[in-house]
């Protein structure tokens, strides 16, 4: 194998990983904008902890 | 574990900081990969030149997200509500902690996603989501389940 096919090859591997990477990081932020878009999923899941800390786990604890 | 003890704030947040992180994980692996399932979804996924682990990691990626900001927000609270005495490195040691151990609530979920049906995801999802909750201390004393008083009273009390 000559010095340039080695280059060639290094040079379409990375184009590769640089695509599956890409991919896998839309996937993840297109996955994170729909479940932030479910009201019925990100609120429950951004209320409740805190609600139920400050009533249950500071306020009633205070009082 | 309270009556008296200056510490159950600080207690009350790990608490409710893994309560917070465990919702995500289950219920975004649990219902999504369910119904994404039914609709055939993912045998469209199959078919694209795309990496077959990018589904799993983007789910992983969201549940991350989600309880990094549900720690954000109970940071908050414990500082300027709960004046909670936790100092910056273990709040950092917690979320990192808490973070990464949403991790393996992602595998309950996906087990369940993989196997119910879309419409009874969520029920199977709280079965064993509801007896966890109980299990972290957060509404009856477990940690010393032979303490029989304890076990009696809730923790904030």
């Amino acid at each position: 194998m000559t010095a340039a096919n080695v280059a060639l090859n290094g040079k379409l591997s990375s184009e590769v990983s640089r695509q599956i990477w890409r991919a896998c990081w839309t996937e993840a932020k297109y996955e994170i904008i729909r479940a932030c878009r479910a009201p019925a999923f990100a609120i429950p899941f951004f209320c409740m902890p805190i609600v139920f800390y400050v009533l249950l786990g500071i306020f009633l604890v205070e009082a | 574990m309270s009556h008296g003890d200056p510490g159950i704030v600080s207690t009350m947040f790990v608490n409710w900081a893994t309560f917070g992180v465990m919702g995500p994980g289950m219920f975004g692996f649990g219902m999504f990969v369910a119904t994404e399932r039914e609709q055939g979804l993912l045998r469209l996924k199959r078919a694209l030149p795309m990496p077959t682990a990018s589904y799993v990691l983007a789910k992983m990626a969201m549940t991350m997200t989600f309880a990094f900001i549900v720690m954000i927000t109970l940071i908050l609270a414990a500082v300027f509500i709960g004046h909670a005495r936790i100092t910056v490195g273990q709040y950092l040691l917690i979320t990192l902690l808490n973070v990464l151990g949403s991790l393996s609530f992602c595998a309950i979920g996906l087990f369940i996603g993989a196997r119910a049906s879309a419409k009874s995801a969520p029920a199977f999802v709280n079965l064993a989501y509801l007896p966890m909750m109980h299990l972290e201390d957060c509404f009856i004393h477990c940690l010393n389940p032979f303490n029989l008083w304890n076990l009696s009273r809730p923790p904030f009390i």
